[in-house]
């Protein structure tokens, strides 16, 4: 049981991950961005179908975060180019249709047939309390924590930190000042581009195997992201954390194990309800 | 004061939408030390020709001159280094960020000045510096169009370009803010302000236009337009009930 749960620290950590992009989308360009992870899975298959082509794995995993940082970018420059004047609500729309035609595109080019992915990770790792902790938990637990320790110094102490909120609160207001929006918009999109893409290179393997199955994770990290409120860094990482072991947890007992995805549902309704007070979404606009 | 032309537009011609003019040649000037009213009814321009100048809509024809140097259709981030600063209609601070990051934003260009600008600022308003690590989502209309104001100065500009500050405030808090700008043109910054408070701005302005249609359609100082007969006819004239309004119903028949 202390084992499933664990085992589920891997998804938790990479739910963290994606949490903490969507939270780092959200609070540098006022966009809540439900395609993130299509643009992940899209790198994904990306990766797999090109070691299937016998590439070396570490070149292929390179050229796919490429491709999904490239899909990224794309994205952002979209939104500045098209949606920079209007509000969070229409932009975030706006990512819902680019999440429709990314899945509409990725069931064109890689199918819906389930792919087998291959774990680099788990080959390694430690035992510790008799608990086996593989090389794929222990990178992506400490990546969570290093990019939850990096976003925060970054956001809160740095100029460009500082810059880049300015930007996502008032664009207009922002380029008024001389600020290098476009610039920093693309450094946003880059980013996340490319700790998302890797999130879900890491996942992949225990996860979900197509692409539509991949696009979903936005679900967990939304769940991750609310539990902090969109805001705060740390608690998307504990709530990524928690989301992970309580359906470790749950896969353990079989009768509830195949509600595993309810479960996450259930689980961002409970803190919406929570939440409701904090009113965040609309407070910062 | 020397009469040295900062700030001047020339047959300003300019639209948002192709084959559509907003400013039909407008021709405006602000001098060294001044401040300039803009008013005029809805609609009129008056957001426009700031947003001209400013690089924010697209010019036909005409200029725009800077101290003598033509600066038509340059984008914000040159006007700022040139020493042009806007503070727009709405939205004008950043509310995720403290005060204190909302000035560290307007000398983006000039990170070397912030100390020197910080000083500045805080000295000529003085409940800025006591509340710089407060968020700016957190203050009241009137406290954010002062940050909005001082954010501007961080570059130490010598014209500023202000859009309806007093806009959405209550009366109290209107006075303020044309007290903050009459003291940020007594600190030598020029000043261009759009107000649909005409009768307030006038008091304040050394002078003043009238935009109508598009065109500077009287100008003087600000005294000359409030007694102007037709002035108060077109313009003015749906102001003095508003300014009735505001000012006369308590005391009415008492
Ligand atoms: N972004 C825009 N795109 C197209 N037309 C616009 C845009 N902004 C303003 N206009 C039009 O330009 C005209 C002048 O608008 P402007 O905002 O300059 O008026 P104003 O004098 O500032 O009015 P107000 O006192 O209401 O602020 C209006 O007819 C308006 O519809
Ligand atoms: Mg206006």
């Amino acid at each position: 049981m202390i084992e499933s749960t664990i085992s589920g620290l891997v998804n938790g950590s990479v739910y963290a991950l994606l949490g903490l992009c969507l939270v780092a989308t959200y609070r540098t360009s006022g966009v809540l961005n439900f395609a993130q992870t299509a643009v992940g899975a899209f790198a994904a298959l990306t990766a797999v179908d090109l070691i299937g082509t016998g590439m070396p794995t570490w070149v292929a995993w390179l050229i796919a975060i490429a491709v999904g940082t490239v899909v990224s970018v794309l994205l952002g420059l979209m939104l500045y180019r098209w949606f920079s004047q209007t509000g969070a609500r229409i932009k975030t729309s706006a990512t819902i249709a680019a999440l429709l035609a990314l899945l509409a595109i990725g069931d064109r080019v890689f199918g819906d047939t389930p792919r087998s992915f291959v774990d680099p990770f788990s080959l390694f790792g430690f035992t510790l309390w008799g608990v086996r902790f593989t090389g794929d938990t222990i990178i992506a637990l400490g990546a969570a924590v290093v990019l939850t320790i990096a976003l925060d110094v970054m956001l809160r102490r740095t100029r460009t930190g500082h810059r880049l909120r300015a930007v996502a609160g008032r664009p207009l207001t922002a380029e008024l000042l001389g600020l290098p929006v476009l610039a920093l918009t693309i450094i946003v999109w880059t980013f996340v581009g490319v700790v998302g893409s890797a999130s879900i290179l890491i996942i992949a393997p225990t996860a979900s195997s197509t692409f539509t199955g991949l696009s979903l994770l936005v679900l967990p990290a939304t769940a991750a992201a609310l539990f902090g409120g969109f805001e705060s860094l740390w608690l998307t990482l504990v709530g990524g954390l928690l989301l992970g072991m309580i359906s470790g947890l749950t896969s353990y007992f079989a009768v509830i194990a195949p509600y595993n995805a309810t479960l996450q549902l259930a689980f961002v309704t409970l803190i919406l309800i929570f939440k409701q007070r904090g009113e965040r979404w609309d407070e910062a606009r | 004061m020397a009469n040295e032309i900062v700030l001047e537009t020339k047959d300003l011609v300019a639209g948002y939408l192709p084959g559509v003019n907003i400013l039909n040649g407008c021709n405006v000037y602000v001098q060294k030390g001044e401040l300039v009213g803009i008013i005029g009814p809805n609609g009129a321009g008056k957001s426009t020709l700031l947003k001209a100048i400013f690089g924010q809509v697209n010019i036909r024809s005409g200029q725009v001159l800077l101290g003598g140097d033509e600066i038509t259709g340059l984008k914000a981030d040159k006007l700022v280094t040139k020493g042009v600063g806007m503070v727009p209609q709405n939205n004008n601070v950043f509310p995720s960020l403290t005060i204190e990051e909302n000035l560290e934003m307007g000398s983006y260009q000039k990170p070397k000045m912030f100390k020197e600008r910080i000083d500045f600022v805080t000295s000529l308003f003085p409940e800025l510096g006591r509340r710089l690590k407060q968020r700016a989502g957190s203050l009241s209309g009137g406290e954010r169009q002062m940050v909005a104001m001082s954010r501007a100065l961080m570059m130490d500009p010598s014209v500023l370009l202000l859009d309806e500050p007093s806009a959405g405030l209550s009366p109290v808090r209107q006075d303020e803010t044309f007290i903050n700008v009459a003291q940020i043109n007594r600190a030598g910054v020029s000043v261009m302000i759009v107000e649909q408070n005409a009768r307030r701005a006038l008091q304040i302005c050394d002078r003043g236009y009238v935009l109508d249609q598009g065109r500077d359609a009287y100008s003087g100082t600000g005294r000359t337009l409030m007694n102007d007969p037709k002035v108060i006819e077109l313009y003015l004239g749906t102001l003095a009930t508003d300014h009735a309004a505001t000012t006369s119903t308590p005391t009415v028949g008492g």
